[in-house]
C-alpha cells in the first residue's frame, strides 16, 4: 500500500532529480579530478540522498513541525527541565552576522566581540552562583558534571589522596551517578528521609575515601535542603568536595547562592535557567563554576581581559584537566544566555525565580486535594505528586498520555525514583495564572475520568497525530533507519 | 525586559491561595544563613538597548563573510541556503524538548530517524545515533566503547585533529598509557610505524587528516582487523560526496564533526558530533537513538529506543552519561542534505575539492612557498613559507582582507613556518586569483 504523501519519509518521495546545488561547472573537470586522487579513494556507488524540490522539502518539514508540542505552542510542565519561554530577542541576536560567521580559529583581533561576551557571561555566572571562576566549555549538564568530577579527581590526585567514592542521594538525576561512573568513581547511593538528604546516611558515607557528594538543591522533590550548610560541612570535614547539580537553579536566583551554601563545584544548565531553547534535546550548554582552590584545574583555554579592554586566550591554568570539547564551548547558546541575563538584570532574574516558586506552589495547592502530594510543605520551583487511590485512581503513565489530548505536555513521570508513580511538575515563571488554572481544571477532569471512565485513560492519547506508540516493539525489533527490516506486528 | 506575566493583584491572589502573606514567607524554607546578601537591584535593559549592546559587540568581530577566509581546521564556511535556516528555525522544533512523550513529538522523531538514515548512507554504516556534542567528544566516546570491548592500545596519528587528541586525553584521564601516537610517514599513517608486540584495541584514522591528506583506510582497517582491533574513522562529512564511504573501507565506527552540514560557524558551537557504527555495536553505543514502531492503530510512528543503555534508566551502569545532545543541529544537517540532494551534494563536494586544488597549484608556483606534503588531499592543504617570516606574511595577507589559513606552530613545533589552507565552494575563481596575486606580491 502506498504511503500517503503527508506521511512519507524523505526516502519515499519520488526522486525528481532536482538537486539544488549547481557547482560552477567551468571549474570542474572529471578526468582531472580522478588524476588527482587514486580511484580507490573515490566513491563507487550512489549515496542515496533524496532529491526533492524546494517546495516539497518545505512542505515535508512544515508538516513535521505540525506534529510537535513545543514551549511556543503548549504548556510544558516538565519537572527538572525548566521549559520556560525562550525570548525571541535571543534568536535575533545570535543570528547577527558578526556572531554566526565568526570562525573559532580566527585571530583574537578579529573576534573581540565574542571573547568579551564569554568573559562577561562568566563574570555574571560567578555573581549568580557565588563562585570564583567559570568555564563555558561543557556542552550540556551531564558534560558539566563530567568536567567537574574530572576536576575533583585531579585535585585529589595532586593532593595524593586516594578518594574513589562519589555519593549521591537516591533522588538524584540519573546523570549524576552515570557521570561519576564514567569518571571512574565508585558510586554510592544514599536514601532520602522525608524527601531530603538523610543526614545519618550521609554521615556514614563521610569516610576517608569520600571524593564528592553530588546534590541538586532544591532537590528533585522540589524541596530546599534545609540542612544544606551542615551537609556541606560534613562532607568538607571528611575531606570531600561538594558538587551542585544546577538543574534546579531556576528556583534560587537572587534568593540563595550555591557558593554561599558551601558548594565547591557546580554546573549551570543555560538551556534551563537562562531560557535558551532546548532544540528537541539539544544543543544545551553546561558551564562549570568552581571556588578559588579549584580554578587552576578548569579546562583551557579561557578568555582573559587585558589592559585597554583587550581580550586574549590564555592557557595559564597549570592544573588543567585539558579540553572538554573541540573549540570553546557552545558559543551560540552562551550568547543567548548572556542576552537573557542582560535583558532581565539581576532584579529580573530574582523576579523570575520568585515567580517560578509562586507558580509551583499555586499549582500544588490547587491539586493537593485530588492528588497525593507526598511532601506537604512549601515547595520551591517544582513539586512531586502521585495519583490518589480514590480521588484520581489511575496509572501515572495513563494520566500523562491523557494530558496530551488536552494540548498539555506531560510532566516528568516516574521520576524521582523515590516516589512511586511520581509526576514531577514544574510550571516555570513564564506561565500565566490562566494557563495554570486551565491545567488544574484539566487535571480535575482527568481525575474524574479516572474514577468514571478509566478506559479513556488507557486509550489516550486519541487526538494526537499518532496514538500510543509501542515502545517495547521498537526495542525488540530495532528499526533504526529507513530500509531496516520491519517485523510484522 | 521581563517574562513574568502576573500583575500585582494576581500575585496577591495567588499568594493568598497558597496561604502565605508575601514572597518572603513563600521562600521561608530557605534558611536565612544562606540567603543572598548581594545587591540584586540591577534593572534589566530595554529590548532596544539589548539589541544595541549586542549589535555593537557583533561589530567588534570581523566575520568571515566580510573578509576572504581560508580557515578550516575541522569546521568550514559553507553557504547555508535560506530554506535550511527557515525550516530549522521553526519554533515547533527549536522550543521542544527531548521526545520522552513520543505521541507529542512525531515531527522531531521522524526528522531524527531520517537524519540517522542519511548519516548511515553517507558513511556506509548500519546504525547512527541521533547526535553527540561534537566531533571530538563523539570520538572520545567511540574510543571508550572500543576499550570496553577490548583493552589495548589506541593508535592515532600525530595529524589527528589536535583538539580531538586533547579531548581524548581528557576523557582517558585515568590511564593514558593506552594512547599511542603514531609518527606519520610523509603526512600519512602507515602500519610500519605501528607497535608490533602490543595488544591493539583500536586504530583511529582521520581522513582527510588535520593537514587535509586522505589516508589509506583500507590497509589500516586490514591491519587492525588482523589484530582483533577496530577501525574508528573520523571524517569530514562533506568529503563523502566524492570519497568512498568508510563503511566500504572496513571502518567499524565512523565519527566526526557535523558542522559542515548546514550549521553556521558560530565561533565554535553549537555543532553536533555524529556517530555511526556497524550493527554489532548497536547496544553498546552511547546517545539517544530513534526507532520505528507502530501505534495502537497499527500506523507507523517513531520513539526513542534502546533506552536501557542510558543514564535515566541505568544510572551508574549506563554506557554513557550523555543526556542532552545536539538534536536541532542534527535536524539542520538532515534538512541541508535533503535540500542539496544526491547531485547537489556530490557537486558541492567536488567543487570544494577542485577549488582547493586550483589554489594549491597556483600557490605552489610561487617561489618561496611549497606544499608541506605532496599527497592526495580533499579541500585543505598545508604549505610552508620559506625565507620569509610567516607571521608577517600572514598579517600582510590579512591587511588585504584575506584570512590566509591556520598557523600550525600552535599545534606542532616542527611546523613553525607552515599553515593550513581550507577552500570551500564559497570562494570564487576571482577570490582564488586574488589570494594568489597577493601572496605573490608578499613573497616577492
Amino acid at each position: 500500500m502506498k504511503v500517503p504523501l503527508s506521511e512519507q519519509l524523505l526516502f519515499e518521495k519520488a526522486a525528481s532529480g532536482s538537486g539544488q546545488f549547481s557547482a560552477e561547472h567551468s571549474l570542474l573537470n572529471r578526468e582531472k579530478l580522478v588524476s588527482r586522487v587514486p580511484s580507490f579513494f573515490l566513491r563507487k556507488n550512489e549515496i542515496g540522498l533524496p532529491e526533492l524540490s524546494e517546495r516539497d522539502l518545505v512542505m515535508h518539514y512544515t508538516r513535521l513541525a505540525g506534529r510537535m508540542f513545543s514551549v511556543d505552542s503548549h504548556f510544558y510542565p516538565l519537572g527538572s527541565c525548566t521549559m520556560k519561554y525562550n525570548p525571541k530577542i535571543s534568536e535575533d541576536v545570535s543570528s547577527e552576522e558578526g556572531f554566526q560567521y565568526a570562525h573559532p580559529f580566527q585571530n583574537e583581533d578579529d573576534v573581540q566581540g565574542c571573547l568579551q561576551m564569554m568573559h562577561e557571561l562568566e563574570q555574571r555566572l560567578n555573581v549568580i552562583c557565588g563562585m570564583d571562576a567559570f568555564t563555558l566549555q561543557p556542552s550540556a549538564g551531564a558534560h558539566g558534571e563530567l568536567t567537574a568530577l574530572l576536576i575533583a579527581r585531579k585535585y585529589f590526585k595532586d593532593r595524593k589522596e586516594e578518594r574513589i567514592k562519589v555519593v549521591v542521594p537516591d533522588s538524584s538525576h540519573g546523570t549524576n551517578p552515570a557521570s561519576a561512573s564514567l569518571c571512574g568513581f565508585h558510586v554510592v547511593t544514599i536514601p532520602s528521609l522525608n524527601g531530603e538528604v538523610d543526614m545519618a546516611a550521609l554521615e556514614r558515607e563521610c569516610t576517608s575515601d569520600l571524593a564528592v557528594f553530588m546534590l541538586t538543591n532544591p532537590n528533585t522533590a522540589g524541596l530546599f535542603e534545609k540542612n544544606i550548610v551542615s551537609i556541606c560541612e560534613k562532607v568538607h570535614s571528611a575531606g570531600g568536595l561538594t558538587y551542585y547539580d544546577g538543574a534546579n537553579l531556576n528556583a534560587l536566583m537572587g534568593i540563595a547562592r550555591p557558593g554561599d551554601m558551601g558548594f565547591d563545584l557546580l554546573h549551570v544548565n543555560l538551556h534551563k535557567t537562562m531560557a535558551t531553547p532546548h532544540g528537541g534535546g539539544g544543543p544545551g550548554s553546561g558551564p562549570v563554576g568552581v571556588k578559588a582552590h579549584l580554578v587552576s584545574y578548569l579546562p583551557v583555554p579561557f578568555v582573559e581581559k587585558k589592559k585597554d579592554d583587550v581580550y586574549k586566550w590564555s592557557y595559564k591554568r597549570p592544573g588543567t584537566i585539558g579540553m572538554m570539547k573541540s573549540f570553546w564551548g557552545n558559543f551560540g547558546v552562551a550568547l543567548k544566555a548572556a542576552v537573557y541575563c542582560d535583558a532581565l538584570g539581576f532584579s529580573g532574574l530574582k523576579q523570575a525565580s520568585l515567580t517560578a516558586v509562586l507558580n509551583a506552589n499555586y499549582l500544588k495547592k490547587k491539586l493537593e486535594d485530588t492528588f497525593t502530594v507526598p511532601f506537604n510543605e512549601l515547595c520551591m520551583h517544582e513539586f512531586v505528586m502521585t495519583p490518589h487511590p480514590e480521588k484520581s485512581p489511575a496509572k501515572t503513565l495513563d494520566m500523562a498520555k491523557r494530558l496530551l489530548d488536552f494540548g498539555i505536555h506531560a510532566p516528568t513521570v516516574y521520576f524521582p525514583l523515590t516516589v512511586k508513580e511520581s509526576m514531577m511538575i514544574e510550571p516555570t515563571e513564564t506561565e500565566s495564572k490562566d494557563t495554570l488554572d486551565e491545567f488544574v481544571s484539566v487535571m480535575m477532569q482527568i481525575a474524574d475520568e479516572a474514577r468514571n471512565q478509566p478506559e479513556k485513560l488507557h486509550d489516550a492519547p486519541l487526538t494526537t497525530y499518532r496514538q500510543r506508540l509501542d515502545e517495547v516493539r521498537a526495542a525488540r525489533n530495532p528499526v533504526l533507519k529507513y530500509g531496516d527490516p520491519v517485523d510484522p506486528a | 525586559m521581563h517574562f513574568t506575566p502576573h500583575s500585582e493583584s494576581i500575585i496577591e491572589e495567588m499568594l493568598k491561595t497558597i496561604g502565605v502573606l508575601n514572597f518572603e514567607e513563600l521562600i521561608r524554607t530557605v534558611p536565612s544563613q544562606v540567603r543572598c546578601r548581594e545587591n540584586w537591584d540591577e534593572p534589566g535593559l530595554k529590548e532596544s538597548d539589548v539589541r544595541k549592546k549586542y549589535r555593537n559587540l557583533a561589530e567588534e568581530n570581523e566575520p568571515v563573510t566580510r573578509i576572504q577566509s581560508y580557515l578550516g581546521g575541522g569546521v568550514y564556511e559553507h553557504f547555508i541556503p535560506s530554506v535550511v535556516n527557515h525550516l530549522a528555525s521553526r519554533p515547533e522544533f527549536v522550543t521542544s524538548y527531548t521526545q520522552y512523550q513520543p505521541e507529542s513529538n512525531q515531527g522531531m522523531l521522524q526528522g531524527l530517524f531520517e537524519y540517522q538514515t542519511l548519516l548511515c548512507r553517507l558513511t556506509g554504516m548500519d546504525v547512527s545515533n541521533s547526535s553527540h556534542y561534537d566531533g571530538a567528544t563523539s570520538l572520545a566516546e567511540a574510543v571508550l566503547m572500543a576499550l570496553r570491548n577490548k583493552p589495548g592500545k589506541i593508535l592515532y596519528s600525530k595529524y589527528l585533529h589536535p583538539h580531538y587528541t586533547e579531548v581524548l586525553k581528557t576523557y582517558l584521564f585515568n590511564d593514558r598509557s593506552c594512547l599511542f601516537e603514531v609518527t606519520p610517514y610523509e603526512g600519512t599513517m602507515t602500519a610500519e610505524a605501528f607497535p608490533k608486540e602490543e595488544e591493539i584495541s583500536a586504530v583511529i584514522v582521520q581522513s582527510p587528516n588535520f593537514l587535509g591528506i586522505i589516508e589509506d583506510m583500507i590497509s589500516l582497517s586490514e591491519w587492525a582487523h588482523a589484530r582483533g582491533a577496530v577501525l574508528i574513522a573520523v571524517v569530514n562529512p562533506v568529503s563523502l560526496g566524492m570519497l568512498e564511504a568508510p563503511g566500504n573501507l572496513g571502518a567499524d565506527m565512523v565519527v566526526g564533526e557535523g558542522q559542515p552540514l548546514g550549521n553556521s560557524l558560530s565561533f565554535g558551537g553549537p555543532y553536533f558530533g555524529f556517530m555511526c557504527v556497524k550493527k554489532e555495536w548497536m547496544r553498546k553505543m552511547p546517545g539517544r537513538i530513534v526507532g520505528q514502531t507502530a501505534d495502537k492503530a497499527g500506523r507507523r510512528g517513531f520513539v526513542l529506543t534502546l533506552q536501557t543503555r542510558e543514564q535515566h534508566i541505568r544510572r551508574e551502569k549506563a554506557v554513557s552519561n550523555i543526556c542532552s545532545n545536539e538534536a536541532l543541529c542534527a535536524l539542520r544537517a538532515a534538512i541541508y542534505l535533503a535540500y542539496l540532494g544526491e547531485t547537489g551534494f556530490k557537486n558541492l563536494s567536488e567543487e570544494c575539492f577542485e577549488k582547493a586544488h586550483l589554489l594549491q597549484e597556483k600557490l605552489s608556483s610561487i617561489p618561496g612557498l611549497v606544499p608541506v606534503y605532496n599527497k592526495p588531499f580533499f579541500n585543505e592543504f598545508a604549505v610552508r613559507i620559506k625565507h620569509k617570516k610567516i607571521a608577517s606574511v600572514l598579517s600582510k595577507l590579512r591587511r588585504n582582507q584575506i584570512a590566509a589559513g591556520i598557523r600550525l606552530n600552535q599545534f606542532y613545533h616542527d611546523h613553525a613556518n607552515d599553515f593550513l589552507i581550507a577552500v570551500t565552494e564559497t570562494k570564487t575563481a576571482e577570490n582564488l586569483d586574488y589570494y594568489y596575486e597577493i601572496m605573490k606580491e608578499v613573497l616577492a
